[in-house]
């Protein structure tokens, strides 16, 4: 039987900074690429924090405004 | 009375003798410098070289060892530029040439050491571009940062 996948992934999320800190979520498998605005301790401000591998992300149908379906 | 030159070279050394049958001395043939291919005209024996076919590296036709040998017994003669060009050196030039004291005055350092500079100077651009590596990412970040221009006291 194969290994069933659980519901969450661990990611590393580290500083654009360059600081060398980093910290891990536990997300949503299929959520999209995460980056969000932390305090980076070591520069002592915000900064960027994206994720440090890539992993498979579920593709989302691109968002269409046009009203051609209806 | 003199030597003509055939019967000095039978009056060579045995070892130099036959090097010089097999590899005739360097005015009537060049040498390679550096190494080349295998079927170069201009092979020298006393380097490593190319075969173009299979890319593999044939050793040396004449090892250092025995090329040393041949090096100072033709110097003994006073003939040691007839030789092909070898990569080692001798005597006055060897010592001449000596890198004194390496380690101490070309310091090698740990391979963290030598990239700590480098390191050190993109975390401080990273740091001074972080307002614009931010809004790439979030574009609404802009208003944070007029909000924080806004707070600064100024000395108005």
């Amino acid at each position: 039987m194969a290994k069933v996948k659980s519901t969450h992934t661990m990611v590393k999320l580290v500083s654009a900074a360059k600081t060398g800190y980093e910290k891990w979520f536990s997300i949503n498998r299929n959520s999209p690429k995460l980056n969000l605005i932390l305090y980076d301790p070591r520069a002592k401000r915000h900064c960027l924090f994206t994720e440090d591998r890539k992993r498979r992300i579920a593709e989302r149908p691109k968002l269409v405004f046009d009203r051609s379906h209806r | 009375m003199s030597l003509t030159s055939k019967e000095a070279f039978a009056k060579l050394p045995q070892k130099l003798h036959n090097f010089f049958i097999k590899f005739p001395p360097r005015p009537f043939v060049e040498y390679s410098n550096k190494s080349t291919i295998t079927t170069d005209p201009k092979l020298n024996p006393f380097l490593p070289n190319k075969n173009p076919e299979s890319g593999r590296w044939h050793g040396a036709k004449i090892s250092l060892r025995r090329s040393s040998d041949l090096y100072k017994m033709a110097r003994k003669f006073g003939i040691q530029d007839l030789l092909p060009p070898l990569p080692k050196k001798f005597y006055e030039e060897k010592y001449n040439n000596k890198n004194w004291m390496r380690g101490v005055l070309q310091q090698k350092k740990h391979k963290w050491e030598r990239e700590l500079p480098q390191k050190l100077e993109a975390r401080k651009e990273a740091l001074a571009n972080m307002d614009e590596i931010i809004v790439k990412a979030r574009p609404s970040y802009k208003k944070q940062i007029e909000k924080r221009e806004a707070r600064k006291k100024n000395w108005f």
